[in-house]
């Protein structure tokens, strides 16, 4: 009779202990993808608002993606790019939300670690969907995918081809250091531009800090999550970008209040010479609309170590009713032949496909696309951490006080380090 | 007398009810969750920690520097939407169609969604294409980074706020002139007093009522100040107009830290409701 409770006992417990140790691996909806036919119902998807390509994209999906699902229909509402992640979390912790996929950009580690967003390794594996074909903008998080990439947003060099040549630089020989790149920014002052376009606002500054860190070797985190971008590293990146509108002058020294729109806006009007930003601005650059520099701009791959890339992706809502046609939306963003059509129709370079990204046609049809690929080895984001994204925006705030000259560089970065320590403190990310 | 105090309370219990879903239950969820550490986007549970976020609030430079902003904000802010508000009052305190013209006129500003203001004026301030900066420049004098600078970049917010809420208090001051009885300024003149007394000695005490209650909703309505600096500034430069509510919203919405931003939004609840209390004694003292 002992011997029976113990057996039952061991039992229990090993059946208990089974259940216990961590939540199952998640399931794809159907064990073999649907057909289109089958698929129905509305899907609701929370859509990037006010880029070319989104835009492009957009219609693409009611023309093309509702024709191959007849049964499906699909509802994009469309939010602004300072709206679209406070927007997703607050969804996303109303534990009811209408939407079945979220279009964010750095936002996956916070959705993912509220278990909001669905696991997507089980639909990968089912369809044998080949997941190293995308590229990584920051998909996945604690060994699993939870995303499709959507846009690859990597910094490289713009220049004015017409500028350069006027002060006397030539155009095919773009500068391949920080030290040219002053160089380069002080002969576009003397020929009357501004030698660089550059945002020092209380919003921005931090992506091109980033960036600069990463160009000369250094890091953000150390590998247990540790901010460590007060490092020398750190304060040479820093003084590059302050010794850009204080010393040298290379930059319009209104400046100090110029956030996104106006650094671009800065290049795109003709006033300045060069520019480190996102692929987009490529075709904006020949956009009469948008452009005053049509036929003039040049892009090529960033110098430097390491190159910031960030980029938005497509992620499934745990909540959402319809994950099956949720993951085929997804696959059809994917997809080569709908991201060379969106380049084609006018949507920004920023292909996530590698084979869109690797097609020597579309290099050399697209100049951009080389410049992508030509960084691509290089490329790294932003740490993986619930936190980045206010440690982002805290950045932000120490850097336009350095800027200003209301702290000094140093004791800025000292301050930043600090915050961000304890913010990844607070939520578990670091060891006290 | 049971009877009628059961049919009162019923008339009463939907506005009861009302008042307690829509303003006292988020008013205690944030007084509890102030309590509280609790992140977001951590996924831990929220472990309460007494008056830990209000210890970390008032140590907190940022946060000392937001409640300074906001305190030389609403101070010339209020002060110059009033002064201004109530000069105008008097001088289109008359009949005849160009003053009705004017007195309409003078409340666009009002009109207009503060989000959309705020754009408007980020161009006007714009230092490359702005009209201030093309005045400026017509004038021979050199042209100003008027969002860009410590010095000017929250005078300039006042200026806008000042602009859009002087119509305010000159409407509600022109009202209240419109109730003075024209007898006391004739009993006034037989006297012999001049403009000035019977500006001081009639108008101000006539006044006083109106003048208090548009103080009181002036100051709270610029202590809350949120969309010209979020949209104008984002709290820069160097956290120069980093007002309270936006250092509070970015605290709570971008590090998610709900526990700490609940804290702050206690304590501008707190400052609000110690300022309408104190007008409101103010304001029965003059009635008396």
């Amino acid at each position: 009779m002992k011997k029976l409770i113990a057996l039952l006992l061991a039992t229990a417990m090993l059946v208990f202990s089974s259940c216990a140790s961590g939540s199952a691996p998640a399931q794809a909806g159907n064990s073999a993808p649907a057909s289109p036919e089958e698929l129905s119902g509305t899907l609701t998807v929370m859509w990037l608002a006010g880029m070319t390509q989104t835009a492009v994209l957009k219609q693409m999906v009611e023309s093309d993606f509702t024709k191959l699902y007849p049964n499906l229909k699909i509802q994009m509402d469309e939010v602004p790019n300072n709206e679209i992640s406070q927007k997703a979390l607050l969804e996303a912790t109303s534990g009811a939300s209408v939407y079945d996929v979220v279009m964010q950009a750095g936002t996956l580690p916070q959705l993912a670690n509220i278990n909001a967003l669905e696991p997507l390794d089980s639909y990968i594996a089912r369809d044998s969907f080949d997941i190293s074909k995308m590229v990584d903008n920051g998909i996945s998080f604690k060994g699993n995918y939870y995303g499709i990439p959507v846009r690859y947003d990597s910094f490289l060099l713009h220049y004015n081809a017409t500028q350069f040549a006027e002060a006397g630089l030539d155009p095919d020989k773009p500068p391949t250091s920080w030290e040219e790149f002053e160089t380069y920014g002080k002969a576009l002052i003397n020929s009357g531009h501004y030698g660089v376009s550059r945002g020092y606002g209380n919003n921005i500054l931090a992506e091109a800090f980033v960036n600069t860190v990463y160009s000369l070797g250094g890091d953000i985190c150390d590998s247990s999550n540790n901010p460590v971008y007060n490092n020398e590293i750190g304060f040479k990146a820093l003084s590059i970008l302050i010794s850009e509108l204080t010393d040298t002058k290379i930059v319009d020294q209104a400046a100090t209040s110029w956030n996104y729109s106006e650094e671009i806006a800065g290049y795109l009007s003709g006033g300045t010479g060069m520019f480190i930003h996102y692929p987009a601005r490529y075709v904006d650059s020949n956009n009469p609309e948008k452009s005053a520099i049509v036929g003039q701009s040049r892009v090529t791959s960033m110098f430097g170590q390491n190159v910031l890339t960030k980029g938005s992706y497509a992620l499934i809502f745990k909540t959402s009713k319809n994950k099956d046609a949720s993951w085929e939306f997804l696959k059809w963003l994917a997809d080569a032949e709908v991201q060379k059509q969106v380049i084609k129709n006018g949507g920004d370079c920023n292909p996530t496909n590698l084979d869109v990204l690797n097609d020597p046609q579309m290099q050399a049809e697209y100049p951009v696309i080389a410049a992508i690929k030509g960084q691509f080895d290089r490329a790294r984001t932003w740490p993986l951490l619930t936190q980045t994204d206010a440690i982002g925006t805290n950045m932000n705030k120490y850097m336009n006080m350095a800027a200003t000259g209301a702290m000094g560089i140093q004791e800025a970065l000292d301050a930043s380090v600090a915050d961000a320590r304890q913010m990844l403190i607070d939520t578990g990310e670091l060891a006290e | 007398m049971r009877i009628r105090f059961r049919h009162v309370l019923a008339f009463m219990l939907p506005a009861i009810a009302a008042v307690a879903f829509f303003a006292i239950y988020p008013l205690a969820y944030t007084g509890a969750l102030s309590l509280q550490k609790f992140n977001l986007t951590s996924g831990a549970p929220a472990k309460f920690i007494g008056l830990g976020n209000y210890v970390r609030l008032f140590s907190d430079s940022q946060f000392m520097n937001s409640l300074k902003v906001t305190a030389i904000y609403t101070i010339w802010g209020v002060l110059a939407t009033m002064v201004l508000g109530v000069l105008l009052a008097l001088l289109l305190n008359s009949k005849g169609k160009l003053v009705g013209f004017l007195r309409a006129v003078s409340l666009v500003p009002m009109l207009i969604c503060s989000m959309a203001l705020s754009v408007a004026w980020a161009l006007v301030y714009n230092t490359n294409f702005g009209a201030l900066n093309a005045i400026l420049q017509a004038l021979g004098l050199p042209t100003q980074n008027f969002l860009g600078t410590v010095k000017t970049a929250l005078p300039s917010l006042i200026a806008i706020d000042v602009w859009q809420f002087t119509p305010y208090v000159m409407i509600l001051t022109l009202a209240g002139l419109k109730g003075i009885s024209p007898e006391l300024y004739e009993a006034a003149r037989i006297d012999g007093a001049n403009q000035m007394q019977c500006f001081w000695k009639i108008t101000i005490p006539s006044l006083r009522g109106v003048l208090v209650t548009t103080l009181v909703m002036r100051v709270i309505d610029t202590f809350k100040t949120f969309e010209k600096p979020l949209v104008l500034t984002n709290g820069g430069p160097a956290m120069s107009t980093d007002t309270i509510n936006l250092h509070v919203f970015n605290t709570a919405f971008s590090s998610w830290d709900m526990g700490y931003g609940s804290a702050g939004s206690i304590v501008i609840t707190l400052i609000i409701a110690l300022f309408s209390a104190a007008f409101i004694r103010l304001s029965r003292k003059a009635e008396n």
